[in-house]
């Protein structure tokens, strides 16, 4: 399906077209590169990284299964992610319904407020971190970590709820409160129903974004605390082997399976209202 | 908000004070932390601007935040030149086709950022892909190291920041009315005057979110540089990470943290009004 118009034009630029169609093409190889390299890698049936592999074997599997480090990384990561996903879907919804809702005259700096900690870097937040945790007596607790990532996940809930509100039209909530209905009745049977998608796909991110979060995981937890990007960095550090493709193929499983997820919940929202779409 | 005014202060009222919640939250661990950092690059080891001396105080410092702010630019810029053309190509195909471009956009920003180092590392180590086909098609004579290497660095940044800079220009790209460019088409103009004229200057401010956007996030950098880079290729945050983690010397990690921060924030504020003037709002995903 090339576009509308190409067909009329000269032939000069239709091979100009062709030509940006094929680095395009480039392009998006190059994006998903790394995927091909480690499927085929962690088969591999030697020690070393020798691309492409020599011959296969599932050996990199049964050391994964065999180490329970990685189990246990895999357990914190959850334990961090889970909890991270929820009070920031809990912050990011009540920020955005305040900053949407409540006629602020200073919305525009609170939003950059809020969503700033997803911009600046996440060693400036580790190291501001680190001291607060220990003067609370919380370093290498699972509640260190949760905290470090809901600060990076409420902007991602807080950016879904955002758009999802700006798509709906707030005379709905008036017209239940003229009807007499409390602000919570309000919130729970109109404004809640409209943004549910949007908070789910906030949270999504938010769980996604912890998973994969290392720098504040490298601050914050603790050897029994240690999430799995921060294990297989510190396994990266010593010694290259392809149990680490092993472990980036089931990430990446695991991943796609999030984004089949959220296409659905997508898909399904845009086809149950889509008339309130523009 | 006109409307809310008229039906009383119940309802507006009722949403202000959701706000204290997060707001609290972000404050306590956020702010507080970062105002914090900064203090502390005052303060530790003693009151003063000791820590800045020796920051800006020549030598290798100086020179890793030199580093920094060169590879992001470097990334920046060679991401808005691939950026441009595939974001132009997605956004005129229609139905399954930009489905399938977009898949390929998506399912690699959402692939974990160690990994896509690993798998860098993969290519770019001495036995790696890269060299064996070098060897192989008798481009070189013996395997070149290109780890740790500015080289790698910059193909590992930029495969990461592609995607902030493809989803803003896609956002922009694709409210152009086309009709426009068939207009400057019909009065004359051929299609490359026509984008010229019409099309890229209509684009510019997805281009410069993106651009704004994919700076930012480069100036901070951590995991690519980290492992690829090694210590000629140090970038501010491995250093930070590295005086904090390893060194415990907190008070000149505070003050590089201090100057990361103020060229961060002064980038975000630009990114603020980019976005302010393309009218997009903070809505393009991850």
């Amino acid at each position: 399906m090339a576009a509308e118009s190409t067909a009329k034009l000269p032939p000069a630029f239709r091979a100009g077209w062709v030509i940006i169609c094929c680095f395009t093409a480039l392009i998006l190889v190059y994006l998903v590169l790394p995927q091909f390299i480690v499927l085929p890698l962690s088969f591999s049936d030697r020690s070393f990284l020798s691309f492409p592999p020599s011959g296969w074997s599932t050996q990199w599997y049964e050391k994964l299964v065999a180490n329970p480090s990685w189990f246990q990384a895999m357990i914190n990561s959850l334990a961090i992610g889970i909890p991270t996903a929820l009070l920031s879907m809990v912050f990011g919804t009540m920020a955005a319904l305040a900053v949407a809702r409540g006629g602020f005259k200073q919305a525009g700096v609170i939003s950059a407020i809020v969503v700033a900690p997803m911009m600046l870097p996440h060693v400036i937040l580790a190291i501001g971190l680190y001291p607060l945790m220990l003067q609370l007596n919380l370093l290498g607790s699972y509640a260190a970590a949760t905290i470090g990532h809901t600060v990076i996940g409420v902007p991602l809930v807080f950016i879904t709820v955002t758009a999802a509100l700006a798509r709906h039209d707030f005379t709905l909530e008036l017209a239940a409160m003229t009807l007499g209905a409390r602000p919570w009745r309000t919130f729970r049977s109109v404004t809640y129903p409209t943004i549910r998608i949007g908070i789910i796909i906030g949270g999504i991110l938010a769980f996604a974004t912890s998973i994969d979060e290392l720098m504040l995981a490298l601050f914050l937890t603790g050897a029994g605390t240690r999430t799995l990007p921060r294990l297989i960095w510190e396994q990266m550090n010593d010694y290259l082997t392809p149990t680490i493709a092993a472990v980036a193929t089931l990430v990446f499983l695991f991943t796609l399976i999030l984004l089949v997820i959220v296409a659905l919940i997508q898909s399904r929202s845009t086809r149950l209202e889509g008339w309130n779409h523009d | 908000m006109a409307s809310d005014k008229s039906t009383g202060w119940t309802a507006t009222a009722f949403y202000r004070w959701l706000l204290v919640a997060p707001l609290a939250f972000v404050g306590l661990f956020f702010l507080w932390p970062i105002l914090n950092v900064i203090l502390r690059s005052f303060t530790d080891p003693s009151l003063g601007v000791a820590n800045y001396e020796r920051v800006f105080g020549g030598g290798p410092y100086l020179k890793v935040l030199w580093i920094t702010v060169e590879t992001a630019g470097i990334v920046t810029i060679l991401c808005a030149l691939i950026a441009y053309p595939v974001a132009y190509v997605i956004s005129r195909v229609r139905g399954s086709m930009m489905s399938l471009m977009m898949a390929f956009v998506v399912v690699s920003l959402w692939t974990s950022v160690v990994i896509r180092s690993y798998a860098w590392m993969v290519v770019f180590q001495r036995k790696g892909v890269l060299n064996q086909f070098l060897v192989a098609a008798d481009i070189v004579e013996r395997p070149i190291s290109f780890l740790p290497g500015t080289l790698a660095v910059n193909v590992g940044m930029v495969h990461i920041m592609l995607p902030f800079m493809l989803l803003p220009m896609l956002a922009t790209m694709r409210t152009i009315d086309r009709t426009l460019i068939s207009a400057a088409e019909v009065m004359g103009a051929n299609p490359f005057v026509a984008f010229r004229k019409v099309f890229f200057p209509l684009s510019l401010p997805g281009l410069g979110a993106g651009s704004a956007l994919v700076f930012m996030m480069s100036l901070g950098f951590f995991i690519t540089p980290a492992l690829l880079g090694g210590p000629r290729h140090m970038m501010a945050a491995v250093l930070i990470e590295q005086q904090a983690n390893r060194l415990l010397d907190w008070g000149l990690a505070s003050a590089l943290s201090t100057v990361l921060l103020l060229l961060t924030t002064s980038i975000y504020l630009v990114y603020l009004r980019v976005m302010k003037s393309a009218g997009g709002g903070f809505a393009h995903g991850r």
